[in-house]
């Protein structure tokens, strides 16, 4: 099962819409909860949509905490995607748990004072402006994803700031850090920009 | 920047795809998976699908044609139509729908919206709401499926409960406007969007392209497009078209 994708399915969100896009790329892939059958997996990604504290404590209780730490640190390639990405720093203002802790960041809530017209959820489409290198992005490319959140990530690291979106002000978008790889906005609803960043993913992730 | 949202809004009778005008003489346009291929080449930014017979006849969401849909569009979709408790909810998101939207079922039971928002997020769950105005020309909302259509219901209220009680965007529908290419409702989508936080979500009239200007700087964070995106000319002939992504970035203000 060399060059598999695996979908966390902590029950967090929408994984027909990834398992669809990727179907959609030729990229076969499994949906599991559970750690023997991820790990046979060549590549990982974690989506999410809903609160911190739920998802989080969703991770625990299926015991994927210690298996997606040992996965970060054999190297394993894993992308977090909206709400799986924000599990992936230290933790949140939305809730109280405490996050896996890869990334040096905290989640953030956007503050409707930030700038005029700010509604929160910052939520349709958007631009993302690469400030550094990464095997997901091309700054020549126009870069533009659908968005639905209301916190963002605020990272202590700015080598870890792959792009930025403008929303009131500018936040971290995506990210990278080794092999961690984490995106704020759905690639898998942003049509051919969403699915050239998970194919990107893919080839870097299994070769393909 | 954030891009304008300029939304499909696709009405189903069941499996057909219908125009309405003011709410009646639905005309027929088709399949609507077809009209999800062509909108998914057309790359939209966002699609809402509402079967708008589904409470009346007391059907629940049907899974199967959801997720035929769901499977042609790599945009974020809201599905509504016969969404009346949690289980109905989870059908939609699991058919691969991002948003799910309940209407009437909110009117006799307020709770299940905040239901909604706390098992799905409130990002997930759209409140919807029908206005018209009523004899004294006061706006009110509708009940579609219910005896009594129209509610001694306040929309401005109604929809600052909504938001209050988790719903993450409200999509407002001018009843009056609904199909006859005269222009939003904009005094309505003005007072409802001032006074919640969340994002409105404007439907009803949409003719021309001014149009959706002219809601946005009227408030609504987006705008819903009916008729002037499924068809063409007086008689309603099925045509599929979306504006090109420039025109879109063209309505910022």
């Amino acid at each position: 099962m060399g060059g598999v994708i695996g979908i966390v399915d902590a029950g967090l969100g929408n994984i027909g819409s990834i398992q669809n896009m990727l179907r959609r790329l030729d990229v076969p892939c499994i949906v599991a909860s559970d750690p023997i059958q991820l790990g046979k997996a060549a590549a990982l990604i974690l989506p999410g949509v809903g609160s911190f504290d739920k998802g989080m404590g969703a991770i625990r209780q299926l015991g994927l905490v210690e298996f997606l730490g040992a996965q970060r640190a054999a190297g394993t390639a894993i992308l977090g995607i909206c709400l799986g990405m924000q599990l992936m720093c230290r933790g949140s203002e939305e809730g109280d748990e405490e996050g896996l802790g890869w990334l040096d960041a905290a989640v953030i809530k956007f503050r409707p004072d930030d700038g005029q017209h700010l509604r929160v959820p910052h939520m349709g489409w958007n631009d993302v402006r690469c400030v550094r290198s990464s095997p997901l992005l091309d700054n020549s490319e126009m870069n533009r994803f659908y968005f639905v959140h209301s916190y963002h990530l605020s990272c202590q690291r700015s080598e870890d700031v792959v792009g930025l979106t403008a929303y009131g002000h500018e936040f971290a978008s995506v990210v990278q850090n080794g092999s961690i790889y984490g995106v704020q906005f759905h690639p898998e609803k942003s049509h051919r920009f969403g699915m050239r960043l998970l194919e990107r993913f893919v080839q870097l992730a299994v070769g393909r | 920047m954030l891009r304008p949202r300029v939304i499909p809004v696709l009405t189903l009778q069941g499996d057909g795809m219908v125009k309405t005008t003011r709410f009646s003489h639905p005309r027929y346009l088709g399949d609507p998976v077809n009209a999800l291929r062509i909108f998914n080449t057309k790359e939209v930014d966002e699609l809402i699908i509402l079967d708008i017979e589904a409470t009346s006849q007391d059907r629940r969401p049907n899974s199967d044609l959801i997720r035929g849909l769901a499977e042609e569009c790599f945009m974020p979709i809201t599905y509504g139509g016969g969404v009346a408790s949690l289980s109905d909810a989870e059908l939609v998101l699991r058919a691969g729908c991002e948003k799910v939207s309940a209407n009437s079922a909110l009117l006799r039971d307020p709770a299940l919206v905040t239901k909604l928002a706390d098992t799905f997020g409130s990002q997930s769950v759209v409140a919807s709401m029908d206005v018209s105005r009523g004899r004294l020309g006061k706006y009110r909302v509708r009940d579609e499926s219910g005896p009594r259509r129209l509610q001694n219901r306040d929309p401005v209220d109604w929809g600052r409960e909504l938001a209050e009680r988790g719903a993450g965007e409200l999509l407002v529908t001018s009843v009056d406007r609904d199909g006859t290419a005269e222009g939003y409702d904009v005094e309505l989508t003005s007072i409802i969007s001032r006074e919640v936080s969340v994002p409105v979500i404007a439907c009803g009239g949409c003719g021309e392209r001014g149009d959706i200007r002219d809601v946005l700087v009227s408030g609504a964070a987006a705008a819903g497009v009916g008729r002037m995106f499924l068809t063409r000319g007086p008689h309603f002939a099925a045509l599929v078209s979306y504006l090109p992504p420039e025109e879109i970035d063209g309505l910022r203000f």
